[in-house]
């Protein structure tokens, strides 16, 4: 939902505007709201407090890191600041320094110990998957040798996945 | 199935079944993921996410039976249509409102669903009713699993699974657990709640999640962090903090009917008859209304609605939903007069 008064940003600050018999639904972006002088406490989003919480750097070194651009997205720690949102996944490394005392700030603690993504590529769904990817395109391509060996493929890869689940 | 369908169906989480489901009214999980060799959403260019969206898309459709039915680009939804899904909980405000590519995959009985390209490549969610988030856990364990398998997901050694928002990082998971807590609102009790909760750390917000008011008495309880601890304590922490709101309601509810029961019955039994009578309903006022007469099902003042008419009517009352059963679009005015009329007809069967 945009902005009801700039239009442009999205909406983050929600309300109901009551005087007297008359309520109004109020859907502001967060500057258009702190100029209206709106009260933020209680309606504004965790994230959307972010931009408040991500201090400027403070040493020589700290500003320079916030300088650096990442070569992946483009974006820089600046940038990261106004928007609370990271570029990309390569943002976490390139900003490491900042990005740290940050994730210490936000969850009172700097390290994962839940569950990891389960081993990409080496399960037997995945070959299912990339191997009728490979018999789709053999059909649009008219290879039909290939896709008829494709499709015996898929058919063991089926056989032994039906079996181990 | 349809999206016509939606206009006489309720998904799974709003049966009304499971454990203390006569305060608990939903379970909800979701995980934030990211494709690992892409950029987040926000930075991505639309032929980019465009290509994440086919890619996620006909991987669920073609290898996950359970979502081969229901699955929707938002480009190809009107409004009425994006809002039934925000009506139905299966997608955010923020999901039906951008232009970007993206789409969503529910499951039949929409107890998984999969928003793709919301502020993260993946929002898996599961949506049960009752109090039942260990089974909850269990479903999308295994449905990201499967995923992590096809896809390459965004994963560092030290931060876990990597979001475009940092409050996210880590586990990205959100638990949340919806409840309906009317004495506690009437005795002024709720603010109590409020603070507890955010001494240990946990959020509480309206209906539709951050930003929202709390409409018809419901309140959401959730984690506010997503890392550091794994996702089964995360889990547990609720788990081990509902069961005591949930006696506070239970005697907050005892209390009023002890020390007031007359007048909590006249109440009650005033806003059937409201909802029985009325010409012209706004949505907040039903849902007020109805949160009467769900306390009153539940404490066996009025015990023949079932729950899941109370929540049937709940959602089909809502302005998409409304418009869907209606079969055109309404302006606000002609809506208060259809739900009325609708309200009136499901319910004239009870005294």
């Amino acid at each position: 939902m945009l902005c009801q008064k700039c239009k442009k940003k999205q909406a983050t600050v929600h309300m109901t505007d009551i005087a007297g018999k008359d309520k109004k639904e109020v859907h502001l972006c967060e500057n258009c709201a702190q100029n209206q002088g709106l009260t933020l406490k209680g309606q504004v989003s965790l994230a959307d407090f972010l931009a408040g919480l991500i201090k400027a750097p403070v040493n020589q070194e700290m500003s320079r890191l916030a300088k650096l651009e990442c070569p992946e997205c483009g974006i820089n720690y600046i940038e990261f600041q106004s928007k609370g949102r990271f570029g990309c996944p390569k943002d976490y490394d390139v900003f490491e320094k900042l990005v740290d005392p940050l994730i210490e700030k936000i969850h009172g603690a700097n390290e994962h110990v839940g569950k990891a993504p389960e081993a990409h590529g080496d399960g037997a769904e995945a070959h299912l998957v990339a191997l009728k990817r490979h018999l789709k395109a053999a059909i649009e391509e008219e290879r039909y040798e290939e896709a008829a060996r494709i499709r015996d493929d898929i058919k063991k890869a089926e056989d032994k996945t039906s079996g181990t689940e | 199935m349809e999206l016509s369908d939606f206009s006489t169906t309720v998904g799974e989480w709003l049966k009304g079944e499971g454990p203390d489901s006569d305060i608990v009214v939903s379970s909800r999980i979701r995980l934030a993921r990211n494709l690992a060799d892409h950029r987040f959403h926000n930075r991505a260019a639309p032929a980019e996410l465009e290509a994440i969206e086919s890619e996620i898309g006909s991987f669920l459709r073609e290898n996950d039976g359970r979502f081969a039915k229901l699955y929707y680009r938002m480009a190809d939804l009107d409004e009425i249509e994006r809002h039934i899904l925000v009506e139905r909980h299966l997608i955010s405000r923020e999901h039906a409102a951008a232009e970007s590519p993206r789409a969503v995959a529910a499951s039949d009985d929409e107890r998984l669903s999969i928003m793709i390209n919301e502020e993260d490549h993946l929002r898996l969610q599961v949506l049960r009713s009752g109090m039942r988030l260990a089974e909850a856990w269990g479903e999308i364990d295994e449905l990201d699993n499967r995923l992590s398998r096809a896809f390459k997901f965004a994963f560092h050694a030290k931060w876990g699974y990597l979001t475009a928002c940092p409050t996210n990082v880590g586990t990205g998971i959100r638990v949340s657990v919806m409840l309906h807590l009317p004495a506690l609102v009437l005795t002024r009790e709720i603010e109590k709640v409020f603070r507890a909760m955010s001494k240990i750390n946990l959020a509480v917000r309206g209906l539709y999640g951050e930003g929202t008011q709390a409409y018809g008495d419901l309140y959401q309880i959730s984690n506010q962090t997503s890392l550091g601890k794994q996702e089964e304590k995360i889990i547990d922490n609720i788990e081990s903090v509902v069961p005591g709101v949930i006696a506070y309601e239970r005697k907050a509810r005892k209390h009023i009917l002890a020390t007031n029961h007359l007048q909590t019955e006249d109440r009650l039994h005033r806003a059937l008859g409201m909802l029985k009578t009325a010409r012209l309903l706004t949505s907040e006022e039903t849902m007020h209304l109805l949160s009467a007469v769900r306390l009153a099902a539940a404490m066996q003042v009025i015990p023949e609605i079932p729950s899941s008419t109370i929540n049937e009517i709940f959602l089909l009352t809502q302005p998409a939903h409304l418009q869907k059963v209606t079969g055109r679009a309404l302006a606000p005015e002609e809506r208060d007069i259809e739900r009325a009329s609708y309200v009136r007809k499901r319910l004239s069967t009870y005294v």
